[in-house]
């Protein structure tokens, strides 16, 4: 069975792309998600191993969403999708609890790598 | 590379939803500085783009974005003025990204240039911006790293700690680390190993400090001492979690005979990993493809969190409309037979059939009407650039943009729309010392409405400006030599107003405007009459101007009253029909060769149908009684003579080839139930083939 993924993003391209990449790898789109609101009651829904979390999102941020989603559980595996000139957002996420993170634009084997390294870790 | 190309076509419906909130916020936000949910609204749209620009590998849109994105931010940290120069600098940048993206969208391979606006961006921000300059030193080689002293470099302080640590029991470690030279985000990634090891343990000393690895202020890599109470196993999970570490080796540090040091086993001496770039996409080997299988089966139903939506091009809706329009036509063979035959069975089957094809004809005519918004959104920023350029202040307000019309009238009437707003700002609406000197406010108000009524979709602008003076609408087309003096002195002042629609009259004068296109306010009346619409001026000086265009919901159905012309049957859309009279040859009066009859003490033009469409017609002469169908163009009225009446249907109309296109008074074809093909009279052409003779 592969590990179950929830993609939070705005946009429904970086979803797509996203999944894209993690899809053919055996890996289980369990949900996505367009807010950080959002996010959370699909991570306590769907419980998956793992979730991608964009960091500028309307509604709530990636940020404060991670925050919740491991003050509600602490072995929540989230990956920040980031962009150049977010350092210090990234180091917040971080701070609130995130695993690891992607730069945008993202090889498919770089999101690979960093999914693999944090579901390991 | 990824192979980004089947994600073209959702990058740009994506971005052009983006840049619309983009124009729309900032249109807000120009109004309401204060807003701070609107500048966060821009930048995060400024900043989508820019994310998936870059996925796309469209470097400039990303580079333009990016540079606005940094302006964004700086307005929305209050570091920036705003000022209109400003505004008027990121609109710019959007309607650059906009260009590259429709550049995109149409295969346009034209280069565009975007080293203007960048300088421009990069005076408001600086020079050099946030772009961290890229560290180019050389990456230190495992081997570089394990040849390193084993002797424990630390001041005596740290030194004691660790010894102290030892001795309580807890486990310590020499971590050699090195960034991937690729890794964009050095100090992030650092930041997160620590933020892992800080978790399970105490990072004792590092080299160089934990702020500069932080930071990223370090050429290739770094050490740390750690201490933990994890075994070495653990700490190396702990540091094969974090990715783009291309060096990592943890040594245990022990305290023997009162020394520090690191024992030179071998396999300690070996770097844990290794982890050279993973091989971009070359792990395409089906892997265990029964489990691949597997997971393809139990998967659990995907929670999206919108409404799924699929795109259908026009053209297929259209062909949709054809294929139910013979439905309805086998549909009405199979009345036929039931009827021919006396199979009651069948008739009933064929009854609901019928409502079954209505229901579905409905239901696809739902489908391809879409809200007003589709061209109104593009109308605020329109608004503001003109009245910018022209030194007005305009207020637009629009409403009824949530209501629907038909997809192919709705294409034509932006046109139209863009013009008679444009009128508005160029013409109508004084510049504010004038109007200040009328005693009005200072702030001219266009407005631009739609409704709905129970057929039709009126869409009004209306504007508080000067309004049109029915003298100089006579002067002006006398002067052009559209008119004789005499013809205008008989207007009277609304049928003055109305000779804007002659052609050549109102786009002279549309030279003086910025962004004129030559379409004159004719072109606007024309393409309405071909839209089966209709408009309407009313105006007054010094108080304003409103223009009503009047159209129908949609453009594929309508209702047309059936005639009959010996044994032919034409159809003649029933939004051009007054009314119907009966008609005896005696009615009818030769007055000039033009036939004509009086009705309700009223002239009225006759007019054959069949002479005009030049087919012969031998019944008309016998037959003393007939009818006058009478249709209004324009301000002129017609009858139409034919010799039956059959009646009103509902009809969908397929246009006539090429070959065919030009022919007088003919729009196309309809199909009937038995499957005859019956010719639809285009009143327009018809009329004016009938005006040359």
């Amino acid at each position: 069975m592969g590990k179950k993924v929830l993609l939070v993003d705005d946009t429904k391209f970086m979803r797509m792309m996203l999944a894209n990449i993690l899809k053919p790898k055996g890996f289980e789109i369990v949900g996505e998600a367009g807010d950080g609101l959002e996010a959370i009651n699909m991570y306590n829904q769907l419980k998956p191993d793992l979730v991608t979390m964009d960091i500028v999102m309307p509604n709530m941020e990636g940020i404060e969403a991670v925050r919740n989603i491991v003050a509600a559980d602490n072995g929540a595996k989230v990956i920040m999708v980031t962009a150049v000139g977010q350092e210090s957002k990234v180091k917040e996420a971080i701070e609130a609890g995130a695993r690891g993170y992607i730069v945008k634009p993202f090889q498919a084997n770089q999101v690979l790598e960093e999914v693999e390294k944090v579901l390991g870790g | 590379m990824t192979d980004t190309s089947e994600y073209k076509d959702m990058f740009i419906e994506e971005s052009r939803e983006h840049l619309k909130t983009l124009n729309q916020s900032l249109l807000d936000f120009e109004k309401n500085p204060k807003d701070k949910d609107t500048m966060n609204k821009i930048f995060r749209a400024a900043h989508t783009i820019k994310g998936m620009s870059a996925t796309m590998n469209y470097d400039k849109i990303q580079k333009l974005s990016h540079k606005t994105e940094d302006t964004l931010d700086l307005i929305r940290n209050n570091k920036l003025e705003v000022d209109s120069k400003v505004i008027d600098l990121i609109f710019k940048c959007f309607d650059g990204i906009e260009t590259m993206i429709e550049d995109i969208a149409a295969n346009d391979m034209t280069e565009y240039d975007i080293v203007g606006l960048i300088e421009e961006l990069e005076k408001h921000i600086g020079a050099g911006g946030k772009e961290k300059k890229q560290d180019s030193s050389p990456l230190p080689t495992a081997n570089t790293l394990t040849t390193q002293s084993t002797t424990i470099a630390v001041d005596d302080q740290t030194k004691q700690n660790i010894i102290q640590e030892i001795t309580r029991g807890r486990s310590a470690y020499k971590l050699t680390i090195a960034v991937d030279k690729t890794c964009i985000m050095k100090s992030i990634r650092s930041f997160l190993l620590l933020k892992k090891l800080g978790d399970s343990g105490t990072i004792a000393y590092s080299v160089p400090a934990k702020q500069s690895i932080e930071n990223g202020e370090f050429e290739t890599g770094f050490e740390i001492y750690y201490i933990s109470d994890q075994n070495q196993n653990a700490v190396e999970k702990i540091v094969r979690s974090v990715s783009e570490l291309s060096v990592t080796l943890v040594s245990p540090i022990v305290y023997e005979n009162d020394v520090l040091h690191i024992p030179t086993t071998e396999h300690q001496e070996k770097p844990i990993e290794k982890p050279l770039q993973t091989q971009p996409e070359t792990t395409k080997t089906t892997e265990q493809p029964t489990q691949d299988k597997k997971t393809v089966q139990v998967k659990q139903k995907t929670v999206v969190s919108e409404v799924q939506s699929i795109r259908l091009g026009m053209d297929q809706l259209d062909l949709f409309m054809n294929l139910i329009g013979e439905l309805v036509i086998s549909k009405g063979r199979l009345s036929q037979i039931a009827l021919e035959h006396k199979l009651d069975d069948l008739s009933e089957a064929a009854n609901t059939v019928d409502r079954l094809t209505t229901e579905l004809q409905e239901k696809i005519m739902k489908i391809r009407m879409i809200p007003m918004q589709h061209i109104f959104d593009r109308f605020p920023r329109m608004v503001r650039d003109l009245a910018k350029s022209n030194n007005k202040k305009i207020n637009l307000v629009i409403e009824g943009e949530g209501i629907e019309l038909d997809r192919t009238i709705l294409d034509e009437i932006g046109d139209p729309l863009v013009h008679l707003l444009r009128n508005s700002v160029d013409h109508g609406v004084e510049t504010p010392e004038n109007r200040r000197a009328k005693g009005k406010p200072e702030e001219g108000t266009v407005q631009l409405i739609a409704e709905r009524t129970r057929n039709h979709v009126v869409i009004t602008v209306r504007d508080d400006g000067k309004g049109i003076d029915p003298k100089a609408m006579r002067t002006a087309a006398v002067k052009k030599g559209l008119q004789t003096q005499e013809e205008v002195d008989r207007l009277d002042d609304k049928e003055a107003i109305n000779l804007l629609f002659l052609p050549g009259l109102s786009t002279a004068e549309k030279v003086t405007s910025v962004s004129g296109r030559g379409v004159g306010m004719d072109v606007v009346k024309s393409t309405i009459d071909k839209l089966n619409g209709s408009i309407d001026i009313t105006s007054e000086i010094d108080k304003g101007s409103t223009i009503s265009l009047r159209l129908p919901l949609t453009m594929a159905i309508f209702k047309a009253l059936f005639v009959g012309i010996s044994d032919e049957t034409y159809a003649i859309p029933i939004s051009n029909v007054l009314e119907t009279i009966n008609l005896t040859k005696n009615d009818i009066k030769t007055v000039h060769g033009q036939q004509t009859t009086v009705l309700r003490n009223d002239v009225l033009s006759l007019v054959s149908l069949s002479d005009v469409l030049s087919c012969t017609n031998e019944k008309q002469t016998q037959n003393s009684a007939m009818y006058a169908v009478i249709v209004q163009k324009e301000d002129q009225k017609i009858g139409l003579i034919v010799d039956k009446l059959i009646g009103e249907q509902e009809i969908t109309i397929k246009n006539l080839g090429a070959s065919l296109k030009k022919t007088k008074g003919v729009s196309g074809v309809t199909i009937t139930g038995d499957g005859r093909v019956i010719l639809v009279i285009d009143i327009n052409t018809l009329v004016q083939s009938e005006k040359l003779k």
